[in-house]
């Protein structure tokens, strides 16, 4: 059947971009169960939530490659195409970086965290899930703005890049409040490595969220 | 002997003539109508009903002055005032080799032209039976380049015209609005631009000739009609979504939240130190509540908004739609119908001195050809292509289909064969462009500028090949 027309549709990025943001969104909750989990100490089956992630993990990599594989040499997008690649590497850097917090804190399961910060890094695993969260609504909404660019929608998106970056500011201050109280508490030079590298990884997980929002800022601009 | 060879040329002709005219019918109608099924705008039942009077309009209407160019304008015939029945063959070979090779492209989905391949064929036979000198190799370039201008062209109105509709209606605080207001003036510009392509040459045909100014006032009268009406219509169609059929549940919520937190604050000023405390709790809970479902509610307010919009739009998109299939026959009935018309002439005064013009029936046919491919084949491909294509919505559908439309039948008046599809490709690319289309496949280009760069050839040869077979037969 003779249907060239047919040939220019191809599958658009941004409905797996979406996909993937989700996937993003279900690792940082596992996260937070995860060090839920060591703070409370009973952690008898950390490894389940390891397994999770890289469950997860390997899923969003799958969503990855298909947004890659299904864009050929010469497609034409609303956005710059290593724009999109950028913020999708961006977004996958977020499960990344949670997998290497899962893994940094199997290494010293049995030291866990000391009683003395674990709120405080309650908090900061708490402070990290909100600009995931944010995170996915934004793609949603960045979706609808590359359908019909209205002013609207893009003050909206704009709104949200915004919103992601105070999320990001207000992980960092809980970051850096924990690795002073790390310094000044702990005199063990082992432990305070560990939770300091800890604390800087959670904090990244923030980082990598307030950059993807960033690249969409890029993607957004006129 | 001799009489009967020339039915059988005759009785040849009629078929391969009916032939393309089918195929013109069966593949490039989902042009058209396609994404007017996609978008929901019309019922596959209608797009086909639609299509089959306004092709068969197109051909019989206007179809004439391009089939004129395909029959003599490509190649000098004067060459065979000694064998006319030479060109007889050859217009044959012609209409077998360009349908041959149509199947065979469209076997592999190839986006080759019905128009390149009898132009080529043509070319192809002039030159090898007739001479060098015998094809019009200044029309032959006019006719190339135009196949280059016609998608540039549509895709430049394109672009701007999605380009006009983004910034005025989606960028605006009142999309609804700016829509309706838009419309009046976009179905002046179609029915006013419509109806002069078929007073002013169209009508010919029936020997209804305007001069100028006439022609020119009667389709800015009926163009006037048509916007005065559609303001009409639209008129009718509600800005704000009534309260309960279309307003998101989340609206609703978002208002009683707000009113929640405006007598919360109330309270507070009111209470006593020891309540103070609590009630600021509750009001930050509150508020942050009820900032999410406002988000919330405002976006699915726009989701609302831009399916009105949208909904606005399936006018235009099937108005345009129906343009570019009047346009279609206009053009592409000319394929099927020049080279017949020539074998036709040929067969009944046994000269190639061509004064007349393509006699009206032969019009005809070619519309019922293409009628015929579009009740056989031709609805097939439209649902197909409306069922795969959804990303036309019908502010893009109507953008592409409009320009695409306007350079058909700007060529079809210069009497210029064009490829519909290339034609429309271009304007979809066009939207595209202004950014209006998520994702794009742009090899489609490539590979269409390969099939230029190929049909050609491949369809002189063939001729070649096939005028020799006939010859052989024949004489």
């Amino acid at each position: 059947m003779r249907i060239p027309f047919m040939s220019m549709f191809i599958a658009s990025p941004f409905e797996g971009l979406q996909e993937h943001a989700e996937k993003v969104k279900e690792c940082a909750q596992v996260f937070h169960q995860a060090i839920e989990c060591i703070v409370m100490e009973r952690c008898e089956d950390f490894e389940h939530f390891r397994k999770q992630i890289d469950e997860l993990e390997s899923e969003a990599d799958a969503i990855k490659r298909r947004i890659r594989g299904h864009l050929p040499k010469g497609t034409l997008l609303a956005v710059d195409k290593f724009q999109l690649f950028r913020y999708l590497r961006e977004q996958d850097k977020v499960i990344d970086a949670v997998e290497e917090g899962l893994d940094w804190m199997s290494f010293r399961k049995k030291a866990g965290i000391p009683e003395l910060l674990e709120k405080d890094f309650m908090l900061l695993a708490e402070a990290v899930m909100e600009p995931i969260e944010e995170l996915s609504k934004m793609v949603a909404e960045a979706r609808k703005y590359f359908s019909n660019f209205s002013a609207d929608q893009r003050t909206r998106v704009k709104d949200m890049i915004r919103t992601l970056r105070h999320h990001e500011h207000e992980a960092d201050k809980l970051e850096d409040a924990a690795k002073e109280k790390i310094f000044n508490t702990i005199d063990d030079g082992v432990a305070v490595y560990h939770l300091i590298r800890l604390a800087e990884i959670i904090g990244s997980i923030a980082d990598h969220a307030e950059n993807a929002g960033d690249m969409m800022r890029a993607m957004v601009a006129k | 002997m001799e009489m009967n060879v020339e039915m059988i040329v005759l009785a040849l002709g009629l078929l391969f003539g009916f032939y393309m005219a089918w195929s013109v019918g069966a593949n490039d109608v989902a042009n058209a109508m396609g994404t007017s099924v996609g978008s929901g705008a019309l019922t596959l039942k209608r797009a086909v009903i639609l299509a089959a009077i306004l092709e068969f309009s197109g051909a019989f209407f206007v179809g004439g002055h391009v089939s004129e160019t395909v029959r003599k304008g490509i190649i000098d015939t004067q060459s065979f005032n000694d064998q006319p029945m030479l060109l007889a063959y050859g217009m044959l070979a012609a209409m077998l080799a360009a349908a041959a090779w149509l199947q065979f492209a469209s076997f592999y989905g190839w986006p080759i032209s019905t128009t390149h391949s009898i132009v080529g064929a043509i070319i192809g036979f002039g030159m090898v039976v007739g001479g060098v000198s015998s094809v019009h190799w200044g029309k032959v370039v006019a006719i190339a380049s135009s196949w280059v201008i016609s998608p540039v062209l549509s895709g430049t109105i394109a672009f701007f015209l999605f380009g006009l509709i983004r910034r005025y209606v989606f960028d605006s605080a009142t999309p609804v609005l700016k829509a309706k207001q838009l419309t009046p003036y976009l179905v002046f510009f179609v029915f006013s631009i419509l109806s002069l392509v078929l007073v002013f040459k169209g009508l010919k045909n029936l020997h209804l000739d305007l001069p100028l100014t006439q022609a020119l006032l009667l389709a800015g009268g009926v163009g006037l009609v048509a916007a005065v009406v559609s303001h009409f219509l639209v008129k009718r169609i509600q800005e704000i979504p009534d309260e309960a059929e279309t307003l998101p549940p989340s609206w609703s919520l978002s208002i009683g939240l707000g009113r929640a937190d405006k007598n919360l604050k109330k309270a507070l000023e009111s209470s006593t130190a020891d309540m103070k405390l609590e009630l600021q709790d509750i009001l930050e809970r509150v508020g942050k509540m009820k900032e999410e479902v406002k988000q919330k509610a405002d976006s699915e307010k726009d989701v609302v908004t831009y399916q009105k919009v949208e909904r606005i739009f399936i006018y235009l998109q099937i108005l345009s739609a129906g343009f570019v299939a009047f346009a279609h026959g206009a053009n592409d009935v000319a394929n099927a119908i020049g080279p017949l018309a020539a074998v036709i002439h040929i067969v009944k005064t046994g000269t190639v001195a061509m004064k007349s013009a393509v006699p009206t029936w032969v019009l005809a046919l070619g519309g019922v050809g293409i009628i015929v491919g579009l009740a056989t084949w031709g609805w097939r491909v439209i649902e197909t292509v409306g069922k795969r294509i959804t990303e036309l919505t019908p502010t893009r559908g109507f953008s592409a289909e409009f320009s695409a439309a306007i350079t058909i039948v700007l060529a079809s008046k210069l009497g210029i064969p064009i490829s519909t599809t290339h034609t429309l490709v271009g304007a979809v690319l066009g939207v595209g462009l202004a950014r209006g289309l998520e994702a794009l496949n742009l090899r489609t280009v490539r590979d269409i500028v390969i099939s230029w760069v190929v049909t050609i050839p491949v369809g002189a040869v063939l001729t070649i090949l096939l005028f020799y077979i006939f010859r052989w037969i024949f004489e």
